[in-house]
């Protein structure tokens, strides 16, 4: 008996010591992992136009073998910081909180500076798609005072505050400047509830925009329900907008395209942003990519990290 | 049907009365028929309703219609923009499955030998209650723990091998989290049954000179054959249709058969809860056709294993 | 012989031996691991607060910073990630909220500064006090703004720089489960009023009225196949049927607590039904046979007799339901949703405490530590109904050991 229990202890402190086995980083010879978004997805449309793979904007089939998908910004960050030899992409305004490495392209970090300037090649805009029709008149002008709230400074830095990239001017109004025009703000909004969705790049800038206009607009009830870029049309114009899934506001972290077909005034710019190919921190092997890199690695033409070094 | 034909004599002769509540009886009668054919008939509507959404994108997308053939034996889960192949995610389902009760059919076979007749009767029960403790502890608590710990584990073991993992996302931990969650289900089917063994046939054989562990082995454990062999056809339902732990160590395979345990993988369940994001469309019907494929595999299976299991037989009363 | 037996025995002991043991590591590792990630979280806060938190916007109407109280005194013990504001008496610190995003939050606030009390922007007669832990999100000043993404450090040298405050957005509280408890309290309630009586009527049916025919051996063994389908395929039949019964009948928009009571009621159904037929089979014949000796009919023996005694049995089949029901996800997931709710509604979607967890887990960052301290406050829950059920069990027995 006192022999099992002695093997028995061994067994276990040997698994407990593979389950805390640190990381001794990524190795040259490791295949390379690729992390994907899927196919609704803005941020993998602006990725792989921005690369040159548009092959693979819309279908997996481009793609080497062993690929994973993941929903969203957050799931892709959370599975990079699992896996040492993985590489993905993810919206910048996530970078500096995710823990993850972000890499050069073509030479030029990314900074907020260098999109601005042009100078970093991934750019792509942040855009918000609204109805065309409300259930309510106060819900459609509850709507329109948040489209200008976007402009005022308290919209501007909550945009910022995520890192949404977006020209600030002291000439921006304030929103009590402006707030007269829009009465409907000044009622007790509670009983109202906006429904928010779209791209889950585009997520955190929505929540912040709304979690500064709330208290302004009377207390109005929000709702975020973020599924993708290819969700935000179809939910405010689209085949589902008078479903269970219809939404008041859709943002989207691409152009629009001419297929989502919308009334005059309904949609618009918020910010621009930029997609970053990131790594796990302990891969220290690369630090710059360019687009060739990237295409390579993703349609497998570079299998290993001694590849693309 | 109970009544005593003495009732009527003894209540009062009043035949208003008498009628009356025979009358209520009849009317009580008929309503607990129809209650109990309600219950009974909700499983016709299950099949009905699922099926009825099920078998749209076969028949009712028009041009986009999938093809049946295709979705049974395909081998990419989704291609733009109709076609959708789950024949992998079935092979990957009965592989996870298979190695999860291999792994805890015997486990859970010896811990019921051990609980119902190796140890001593006050501290049998602490056994007993840890394992109905594991029986009851909610799926998605696995899931969690599958999560966060087993993932970690397999992730440990891969380097130790020299495999890669997409951070521990893999068969292997899917194997591990349903070999858990079964585990307590055949140990405790197989305490009844072993429980339940004529203690007249150990005592026979130990008589002749056996040890007692030969005799558990020997003689207890094949007389508890059947319940033993019902507790894993329990189990291995229980595994088949374990969606919410799975879907949290499977990863998102997108191509298979995923042989190898290291890589993610896809089961049928798992596909059906991931990704799970719209309410209308060919995404979310396509998932209640997973649903009529895993309600199939599961009456095979049982079908099969149950056939199996009659073959094998009593030999001992 | 006896020695290749006697090695044989050894290795067979082992591994039994080792297989019990193995139950009880499993057991013990996911207590131990819940416990240890969940129990920084857990407290009477995360039992009582909204899961959203409460948004401010709040402004100094004087505009003007009153001077005569600064500088405020440096306290003495700041730790590293904390910065103090000579002008306001505030100090401020970098942290992470529930889903691990940088945020500046409040750790210290004397009650004489400035910033103590503000005016409410969305309502001019409201003022709201600051205090510690709340989430600065971003502050409008004359001269320009900050937001958190800034840090504290510079939050504070702006602080120090501005002239007046205009704007100041704040975010508090958040991340708690009050409403996931109160839903998943209203989902046992409503279920059990639905599938209590089915499942009683139906075993009294089977067990006392029901003759043996061929017609109702179909309709039991109808009844015993559902024990055997996997939650998910509930789940399944509740999107497809509940849910537009819900959408068309209580005009809900999409899934509501009304479709995931229906659903769990029917997953629950089988488990009543066969706990109180087992009830009733116990009640003893004696019991019967009296009553209608003294000339009651069917319904009066069995709703006056034999059901009161049961009732032990019911009880029992109550709380393993009860268990079904707080430890379900899947089929909820498909019936209700995953969208979190403060604000319970029969006619509104929700999470119970398990589907909350999967939300958690499942969304953009998934939260362990949150997912974990609601895994604790669950294998309690279920703690305490397993006893219950071998309690009223072993009382039930103890009742009839003598009738039977």
């Amino acid at each position: 008996m006192k022999k099992i229990l002695g093997l028995l202890s061994v067994l276990v402190l040997g698994v407990v010591l593979i389950a805390c086995k640190s990381e001794t980083g990524t190795k040259g010879e490791s295949t390379i992992k690729v992390y994907t978004r899927d196919t609704t997805s803005g941020t993998r449309e602006a990725f792989f136009s921005g690369i040159g793979f548009d092959a693979a904007t819309g279908e997996n089939t481009p793609l080497v073998t062993g690929y994973v998908e993941v929903d969203g910004n957050g799931t892709m960050i959370s599975s990079l910081k699992n896996d040492v030899n993985g590489i993905g992409y993810i919206s910048l305004s996530g970078l500096a909180e995710s823990g993850l490495t972000g890499l050069k392209f073509e030479n030029v970090d990314p900074t907020e500076a260098n999109v601005l300037s042009g100078d970093y090649g991934l750019k792509r805009p942040f855009m918000y798609m609204t109805r065309e029709t409300y259930a309510s008149a106060d819900e459609e002008a509850l709507m329109e005072a948040f489209l200008a709230f976007l402009g005022t400074k308290e919209g501007i830095a909550a945009i910022q505050s995520e890192g949404g990239i977006v020209q600030s001017s002291a000439t921006d109004p304030s929103w009590d400047s402006i707030k007269a025009n829009y009465p409907v703000t000044a009622k007790d909004n509670s009983a109202i509830t906006l429904k928010f969705g779209g791209s889950t790049s585009v997520e955190k800038v929505s929540k912040a925009l709304t979690t500064a206009f709330a208290p302004l607009a009377g207390n109005v009830k929000v709702e975020h329900s973020h599924t993708g870029s290819g969700d935000a049309w179809k939910r405010t114009q689209g085949t589902e907008k008078d479903g269970a899934n219809a939404i008041h506001m859709g943002f989207l972290s691409r152009d629009i395209k001419s297929t989502e077909t919308h009334a005059a005034n309904t949609s618009g710019r918020i910010c621009y942003d930029a997609v970053v190919v990131v790594v796990n921190k302990e891969n220290k092997l690369v630090t710059n990519l360019t687009a060739l890199q990237i295409k390579g690695i993703y349609d497998g033409t570079f299998k290993i990290w001694n590849d693309v070094k | 049907m109970e009544h005593s034909k003495f009732g009527t004599t003894l209540s009062n002769p009043n035949k208003v009365n008498k009628t009356k509540s025979r009358k209520i009886d009849k009317m009580v009668r008929a309503g607990l028929k129809l209650v109990t054919i309600l219950s009974a008939s909700i499983i016709f509507f299950i099949i009905f309703f699922i099926a009825q959404r099920g078998i749209k994108p076969f028949i009712g997308y028009g041009g986009l219609n999938v093809s049946l053939s295709s979705f049974l034996t395909g081998n990419t889960y989704f291609q733009l923009p109709n076609v959708y192949g789950i024949g992998f995610v079935i092979l990957n389902t009965l592989i996870v499955v298979f190695f999860a009760v291999l792994i805890s059919a015997p486990i859970g076979v010896l811990t019921a030998l051990f609980i119902s007749r190796m140890m001593p009767k006050p501290f049998n029960g602490v056994f007993l209650v840890i394992v109905e403790m594991l029986a009851s502890i909610p799926s998605i608590i696995y899931g969690v723990f599958g999560a966060g710990f087993i993932t970690k584990m397999v992730n440990g073991l891969a380097s130790l091998l020299g495999m890669q993992t997409a951070g521990g996302l893999s068969g292997l931990s899917v194997i591990l989290v349903l070999a858990m969650m079964i585990l307590p289900t055949i140990t405790l089917m197989s305490v009844t049954s072993i429980n339940a063994v004529n203690r007249d046939i150990e005592l026979g054989s130990m008589a002749l000179g056996a040890t007692d562990t030969y005799t558990f082995f020997k003689i207890s454990l094949p007389a508890a054959k059947s319940g033993i062999f019902a507790g894993i056809i329990l189990g291995v339902g229980r595994a088949l249709g374990e969606a919410t732990a799975v879907s949290m160590v499977a990863g998102n395979a997108g191509t298979g058969p995923n042989i190898n345990l290291f890589d993610t993988t896809r089961t049928l369940t798992s596909s059906m809860l991931l990704g799970l994001k719209e309410t209308t469309g060919l995404d979310y019907d396509i998932r209640f056709s997973i649903g009529i494929v895993l309600i199939m595999v599961i009456l095979i299976s049982n079908m099969a294993l149950n056939y199996v299991k009659k073959k094998v037989g009593r030999k001992y009363v | 012989m006896y020695r290749r037996k006697r090695t044989s025995d050894t290795f067979r002991k082992s591994a039994t031996y080792l297989s019990a043991l193995l139950s009880s590591v499993v057991l013990i590792a996911i207590i131990v691991f819940v416990i240890i990630n969940g129990s920084g979280l857990l407290s009477i806060k995360l039992l009582v607060s909204d899961y959203h938190p409460k948004n401010y916007s709040l402004e100094d109407k004087t505009n003007k910073l009153d001077r005569s109280l600064s500088p405020f005194e440096k306290p003495s013990n700041l730790n590293e990630n904390e910065y103090f504001s000579y002008d306001y008496g505030i100090t401020l610190k970098d942290s992470k909220d529930s889903e691990g995003k940088n945020v500046v939050v409040i750790s210290r606030l004397d009650k004489r500064s400035p910033l103590y009390r503000m005016d409410d922007k969305s309502d001019p007669q409201n003022t709201v006090q600051l205090k510690t832990g709340f989430e600065i999100n971003t502050i409008i000043f004359d001269n320009g703004s900050v937001t958190s993404r800034n840090g504290a450090e510079m939050m504070v040298l702006r602080l120090e720089e501005a002239n007046y405050i205009e704007t100041m957005s704040l975010s508090s509280g958040g991340g708690g489960i009050r409403g996931s408890l109160l839903t998943t309290f209203v989902l046992i309630i409503l279920t059990l009023a639905i599938a209590l009586p089915f499942g009683i009527l139906t075993a009294i049916y089977l067990n006392e009225i029901a003759s043996k025919n061929k017609f109702n051996d179909i309709l039991r063994s109808l009844i015993d196949m559902l024990t055997g389908i996997p939650s998910i395929i509930y789940g399944l039949m509740g999107a497809a049927l509940f849910v537009p019964f819900s959408m068309n009948v209580f005009k809900t928009q999409g899934g509501s607590l009304i479709s995931g009571s229906l659903t769990l009621a029917i997953i629950v159904l089988p488990v009543i039904i066969k706990a109180t037929e087992e009830a009733l089979i116990v009640v003893p014949r004696p019991y019967k046979e009296a009553s209608y000796a003294l000339g009651a009919n069917m319904t009066q023996t069995t709703f006056k007799v034999v059901l009161p005694n049961a009732l032990p049995g019911i009880l029992s089949a109550t709380l393993l339901s009860i268990g079904r029901i707080i430890g379900e996800s899947a089929a909820l997931i498909y019936a209700i949703g995953t969208a979190i709710k403060d604000d319970v509604s029969i006619f509104d979607k929700g999470t119970s405490l398990a589907v909350h967890m999967w939300a958690v887990m499942a969304g953009e960052v998934p939260n362990l530590e949150m997912a974990s301290s609601i895994a604790i406050i669950l294998l309690v829950l279920v703690l305490i109904l397993n006893i219950s059920v071998k309690l009223v069990s072993r009382k039930f027995l103890k009742k009839y050991e003598g009738a039977l």
